[in-house]
Formats: C-alpha cells, sequence, structure tokens
C-alpha cells in the first residue's frame, strides 16, 4: 500500500525539480554578477597591482600584512567606527520618535512629511555643493556666528581636523534622519490606533508609548532600518566624504570607505585598495550579524 | 598580459569602485576597405576622430577648442566626438585604455599622472611627428625639452604654458603706506602685520586645495638651490634637507605670524581668487589662467611680482615665480597612432599650431605658450595683467622649480590633504616634514 502523503511529496519534488529550470538561469545571473564581484575582491587583493592599465602580479597576503602597519589605514578603521558609534544611535532614536509623531497624523503633518523627505530628493552633488556653501570659511554658517558676536567660534568646518569629520556627519545624520522617520513612519501606521488608544487610556504619555509599545512592535523592522543604515555608512559615505572634504586635511575625515576608492582611483593601489575592501566587508558582516542578533524578535 | 586582463574584467565585474569615473565610450570608427583588384588590405583614413580633453566647455579656451573643431571637420569632413571631463582625466584616460576604447588624442597637461603613459605603452612618442610634419619650427625647444623623457622620447605635442605671480593689490598695500610689492619675508611679514590692523586679510590662498600645495612648495624651496628641489620632490627627504627644512621653517613663521588669511586651510582657490577679485585680501598666488576672470577694475590696481625672498640665505636671486609649458598638450595614444587615423591626428594637431589658432589660444589663455611665431601675446593686448606679463615681468621674478611633473604619480590627492593640514595653526615643521615625507 502506497502512502499518500509520500506520494504527494514525490510530486512536489518532480514539480520543483521541473520548475528547477526555470530558475536556473536567475541563479546563474545572479551569481555572476553578484557572487563573482566579491570573488572577484577577494581575488584582487592578493595582487599587486598600480593602476588599471598597468601589470599586476599575485603577492599573496602582502596587503594584508601591509595594513597592519599602516598608520592611514588604521586611522580610517578609527574614523570609521566613531562614524557608526555617532551616526547610528542618533539616527535610529531621533527618527524613529520623528515616525511615531507622524503616525499619529498632527496637524500639518503631510507638509512635514514632504520636509522631512526632502533632502532624500536631493542628488549628492547638489547636496555637497549646498553644504561646501554653507560651512565655507565665509559661508552661511561662519557668516551667522559672526552676526550675532560668536565670531570666535567660527572655523573652516570642513578643513579644521576638529571638525571636518563631525561635519560629515552631521550632513549625513541631516540627510538620513528625515527619510527614516519617513519609514518608521510606513511602518508604524500599520500599527492599529486602539493600542495607543487603551496606553494612552492607561496613563501611558507619549515617552512611554514611543518605547514601550511602538518599539517593540516594530522591532524586526527597525533591525532592518538599523542595518541598511549601518551598510550605507560603512560602504556609501564615501561619496560625501569625496565631495566635502577628499578625506582631509590630512587624513582626519578618511574613512574605510574612502580609503578603499581613495588607494584605487588616486594613489593607483588597486590590490592594496580591495584589501581595505575586504576587511571593510568582513566589518560590515560581523555588523549585520550583531544587529540581527540584537533586534531579533523576542520570543 | 592575460592576467591584466583577468583582471580587468574581475574588476570590470565587481562595481566595487564607486561611480564617477566612468569610462568614456569614445568611438574609434575606421573605415578599411579591401582592394578588389589585390588581396592586400589598402587602409583608407578614419572618418571619426575621437579626443578626450579636460579643457572646459564655455571658457575662452574652451570656444577655441569648439572652434578648431569646427574647422578640422569642414577642412577634413571626419567627425570629431569630444570627451570633455575635469581633474580625474587620467584615471578616465587610463580606465578607458584598460576597457579597449580610448581616445585617439588626449588633450592634458603634463603631471605625475600623465608622465608615465608612454613607459606604460598607452601613449605613443610624437619626436618623429613634431620633424615629420614640420612642426619642429612652431614648438619652442625649451617646451620640447620639459615634454621629453628620460629616454629621449617626447611624450606629447607641447601646447599650453603659464605664468604663476604672486598677485598685489597695490590699492589695498597703498592704504597701508606701503607702495610696492614686498621683496623679502620680513616686509612681507610687516605688510601683513599692517594690513590686519586695518582689517584688511594679507595673503589669501586656496590652503585647500592645490594652490595652497604649490605655495608651500614654492615657500619651502626659498633655500633650495635648483637640483635640490628636483631631488626632494622627486624622492623625499623633506625632513633630512637643512634647506627644505629652513624652509619649512619659514612657512609656519608666516603662518604663524598670521600672513595667510585666516582659516586658509578651508579656502579653495575658487574662493582665493573670489576674495582677491573683490578686495577682500591684498594678496594671493595664482596663475595666469586667473587673468581672463579676473574684474577689469581691479586689474588696474594689481601688479604681478614673485615671491619675496628670504632676508638672508635664499637659493635666488629674485622673488620667485612660477611658469611651466606642461599646462596642456596633445598625447596621442594607440588608437591615434594606427594608420587609419594618422592623416586625421596630424591634421588635428597640425591646426593647433597655425597662427590664427596660436594667437586665439593666446589670447584665450593670457599666457606665454609653448608654440613659436604666432603669439598674440607680443601685440593687441587688452588685458592689463597679461601686460604686465609680457613687459617686465620676467625681468623681475626668477623661476622656482614646478614640482608636478617631478611628483611620484598618484601622490598629490595624499600630499595635498597634508599640506592643507600645514596650513591650519598648532602643525609643527617637523609633524609636517614627516606627514609628507611619509607620502613617498
Amino acid at each position: 500500500m502506497i502512502d499518500t502523503s509520500s506520494r504527494h511529496s514525490l510530486g512536489v519534488r518532480r514539480e520543483n525539480t521541473k520548475l528547477s529550470f526555470l530558475w536556473l538561469p536567475a541563479v546563474f545571473w545572479y551569481t555572476f554578477f553578484t557572487v563573482g564581484p566579491l570573488l572577484a575582491m577577494f581575488y584582487i587583493s592578493l595582487l599587486e597591482w598600480p593602476g588599471l592599465i598597468a601589470e599586476n602580479s599575485f603577492v599573496g597576503l602582502s596587503n594584508f600584512e601591509k595594513l597592519a602597519s599602516d598608520d592611514v589605514f588604521w586611522q580610517a578603521f578609527r574614523n570609521s567606527l566613531i562614524q557608526i558609534a555617532v551616526v547610528l544611535p542618533i539616527l535610529l532614536p531621533t527618527s524613529f520618535m520623528l515616525g511615531y509623531y507622524l503616525s499619529q497624523k498632527p496637524p500639518g503633518h503631510r507638509l512635514l512629511r514632504v520636509i522631512l523627505f526632502t533632502p532624500a530628493l536631493i542628488s549628492l552633488s547638489a547636496k555637497s555643493t549646498m553644504f561646501l556653501a554653507i560651512f565655507a570659511p565665509l559661508g552661511l554658517i561662519n557668516s551667522s556666528l559672526e552676526l550675532v558676536g560668536l565670531g570666535a567660534l567660527s572655523t573652516p568646518w570642513l578643513a579644521s581636523s576638529s571638525t571636518a569629520f563631525g561635519t560629515v556627519m552631521a550632513v549625513e545624520l541631516w540627510g538620513g534622519i528625515g527619510f527614516t522617520a519617513i519609514l518608521f513612519a510606513a511602518r508604524l501606521s500599520g500599527v492599529t490606533p486602539d493600542v495607543f488608544e487603551a496606553a494612552a487610556l492607561d496613563g501611558a504619555g507619549h515617552w512611554k508609548r514611543i518605547w514601550a509599545i511602538a518599539f517593540p512592535i516594530c522591532r524586526e523592522y527597525v533591525g532592518v532600518i538599523a542595518m541598511l543604515q549601518f551598510i550605507w555608512v560603512m560602504f556609501g559615505s564615501a561619496g560625501l566624504i569625496l565631495l566635502l572634504t577628499r578625506g582631509g586635511p590630512g587624513n582626519y575625515s578618511t574613512n574605510l570607505s574612502f580609503l578603499v576608492y581613495d588607494t584605487a582611483f588616486s594613489q593607483q593601489q588597486i590590490g592594496y585598495s580591495q584589501a581595505i575592501a575586504v576587511v571593510l566587508f568582513a566589518i560590515v558582516l560581523a555588523g549585520i550579524a550583531l544587529i540581527r542578533f540584537s533586534f531579533r524578535a523576542k520570543e | 598580459m592575460r592576467a591584466r586582463l583577468g583582471a580587468v574584467a574581475a574588476i570590470a565585474l565587481s562595481g566595487l569602485f564607486l561611480g564617477g569615473c566612468s569610462s568614456p565610450q569614445l568611438s574609434n570608427e575606421s573605415v578599411e576597405t579591401e582592394s578588389s583588384e589585390s588581396s592586400k588590405p589598402s587602409v583608407v583614413t578614419a572618418t571619426t576622430l575621437s579626443i578626450l580633453s579636460n579643457v572646459q566647455a564655455g571658457t575662452p579656451a574652451g570656444d577655441v577648442l569648439d572652434a578648431v573643431i569646427a574647422t578640422f571637420e569642414v577642412n577634413t569632413g571626419a567627425k570629431v566626438e569630444l570627451v570633455q571631463v575635469g581633474e580625474d582625466i587620467p584615471i578616465i584616460y587610463e580606465t578607458s585604455v584598460a576597457g579597449g576604447k580610448e581616445a585617439d588624442i588626449v588633450m592634458v597637461n603634463l603631471t605625475s599622472n600623465t608622465k608615465p603613459w608612454l613607459g606604460q605603452g598607452i601613449s605613443v612618442p610624437v619626436t618623429d611627428f613634431i620633424k615629420d610634419w614640420n612642426l619642429t619650427d612652431s614648438i619652442l625647444p625649451a617646451a620640447v625639452e620639459i615634454w621629453t623623457d628620460s629616454e629621449g622620447r617626447v611624450q606629447g605635442f607641447p601646447y599650453s604654458g603659464f605664468v604663476w605671480p604672486v598677485w598685489y593689490n597695490m590699492e589695498l598695500l597703498n592704504s597701508v603706506g606701503v607702495d610696492a610689492p614686498p621683496s623679502t619675508m620680513l616686509e612681507l611679514l610687516y605688510v601683513a602685520r599692517e594690513l590686519r590692523e586695518k582689517g584688511i586679510a594679507p595673503f589669501v590662498i586656496g590652503g585647500n586645495d592645490w594652490s595652497g600645495q604649490k605655495l608651500f612648495l614654492q615657500i619651502i624651496q626659498s633655500y633650495m638651490p635648483t637640483e635640490e628641489a628636483v631631488d626632494v620632490f622627486s624622492t623625499g627627504g623633506y625632513c633630512a634637507s637643512a634647506n627644505a627644512m629652513k624652509g619649512i621653517n619659514l612657512f609656519v613663521q608666516l603662518r604663524d605670524e598670521g600672513v595667510f588669511i585666516d582659516d586658509a586651510e578651508g579656502y579653495t582657490a575658487a574662493q582665493m581668487n573670489a576674495s582677491f577679485f573683490e578686495g577682500r585680501a591684498a594678496m594671493m598666488s595664482a596663475g595666469s589662467w586667473a587673468m581672463g576672470a579676473s574684474p577689469e577694475d581691479l586689474r588696474e590696481n594689481v601688479v604681478l611680482g614673485g615671491l619675496p625672498l628670504p632676508s638672508a640665505g635664499s637659493a635666488f636671486s629674485k622673488p620667485t615665480a612660477y611658469q611651466g609649458y606642461t599646462g596642456g598638450g596633445f598625447f596621442v595614444s594607440n588608437n591615434g597612432a594606427a594608420e587609419e587615423k594618422m592623416p586625421l591626428v596630424k591634421e588635428f594637431v597640425s591646426l593647433w599650431y597655425s597662427p590664427e589658432v596660436a594667437s586665439s589660444w593666446a589670447a584665450a589663455t593670457n599666457a606665454p605658450n609653448a608654440f613659436l611665431g604666432a603669439s598674440s601675446l607680443d601685440g593687441g593686448i587688452t588685458n592689463t595683467l597679461t601686460k604686465q606679463v609680457v613687459e617686465n615681468f620676467y625681468d623681475r621674478v626668477e623661476f622656482a622649480v614646478m614640482p608636478d611633473p617631478l611628483l611620484p604619480g598618484g601622490m598629490a590627492p595624499e600630499m595635498i590633504r597634508q599640506t592643507s593640514l600645514a596650513y591650519a595653526p598648532g602643525s609643527s615643521s617637523t609633524a609636517i616634514c614627516e606627514a609628507i615625507d611619509g607620502l613617498y
């Protein structure tokens, strides 16, 4: 006697086998264009390659050995850690609170959404041009400080070793908070208002409703956003640095993602740049794992 | 070679680098026909010439380029595919070479980034072309010498030159009782103090970019004989060179005694020009390319001079300025050197050395150039600053070593970041020299 459930699962397997022919091209395509570049990065990191048009040679792990004694790499490493330690803890809670506020549909919330979303509509180049003018020695910030009698506080924000990297992070936050708040607001809009109304009836203020009710409900979603922001900060901030400070003065605003660019394109050390990229990749993987662990839903 | 191509393919796949350095898709169409009578193919002239240029559209020089292209197209019936890019031109060209899509001609300056091209086999020597195309009498021998590599090969056709003086706003200097540009550093310190007391910024400089880097390197060679400056710029050893260290100490003294504008480390060349042109600063170091953009009413008040000398022990006898014939020229790629392209390349390059085009270029760039016999600088000059250059500038200055062609390839951006830091108060001479030596 044939077990009907076994027969059923056999049928499903056959069906899956047939279907596999349909998804195989997609898998190949994905592997070629996604896993391929990753493998290329590892391969190139083992090369001595002084420029795209120059001959390269296999040097094993010597690029990684060089990293250990490269002061610029360690400065960039420290800056990347500082960037994560500063940007994410400010961006996520601020955005979440703003998102909560928007989800309560206060008067003028539609206009506020537009205002908050505006930075996301400005291209990186336009944004950078604007901030170059704002932070220039005779720019908006310094002129305003002068106007209110605080001229002593004026400084070349993007060129001073003590303010350049902080200024880049401030611009990053300016561009990220509003956009992330909109994402959180969209998620919180899906939470039934009864939950917050019931909490209000029980005497919970906004602060408690945000952190004791809204946050646990959205915990996993916050984790996903945290992960995306983390990836953006680690991988994507090089563009902003390139346009605002070019990693200077000295190497004070150089982080790992900018260093990958700089060593490849300015210094023509392509193998070495990919060794830095491999380290950056490992850090990001570890960070993603940590974020997933921290934000996983509680049973 | 196979490994190189494999790696190029790998990097093309990776997509891990940032955008912004896309390779220009320059066509290299050519028409190759086979003779019906003979089995030997006969090559006819290509119909397209591709040019990669750092001459910007919408500028006076860009207008000359447009006019030359128009004339060339009429003369030859060929079409020019022009790609105009900015400071990233070396990496853009190299990326296009890696992709097999390089332009036939690259119009670019001779710097530490472009000098290796001939050795790397991505451009061809033009030594014979200069002779064969009868251009020997059209090009300044000094310029050819600068464009000649250690193996005696001319790397490209020299074209654009420049002078790089210190600009003095005499109206502002007069306002503090100074009636001539300072010729010694002591005088410069005095003038700076007087200007500051009157609330005028003394010396504006783009400490945040290449303009600040050049002034820094000009100041630090104040005590260095030419050979030593060439050696130090080429191979490093700033800390070990007593003369370089004296120069760095001088730079630090000028900085700490307020010669440079406040927050000089934050200024760019564009902001420097704007400050000087608006009369907010009394002195600046800027090249002849800025003369065309200067306000006409300011020009009457400007005296072009050199950087003052140390009061004792200077390696120079007159205030220093830069000059060079490395401001622009024509590199020919392997594509451009192909048989079917040669007639077009010859026609295009030769056109630039014609008296009409050379005159237009000279007028547009306000600078002595690398070509001979057709300089509008000899007459009909309307820009009074250009007139100063022609009439008496060369008698008043001595030329310092232009560092650009000497610095190792790819170092300039890193050095600029370090010199930017040098303009910030607090950097010691030792920290500055160690940071720069660390780049070599």
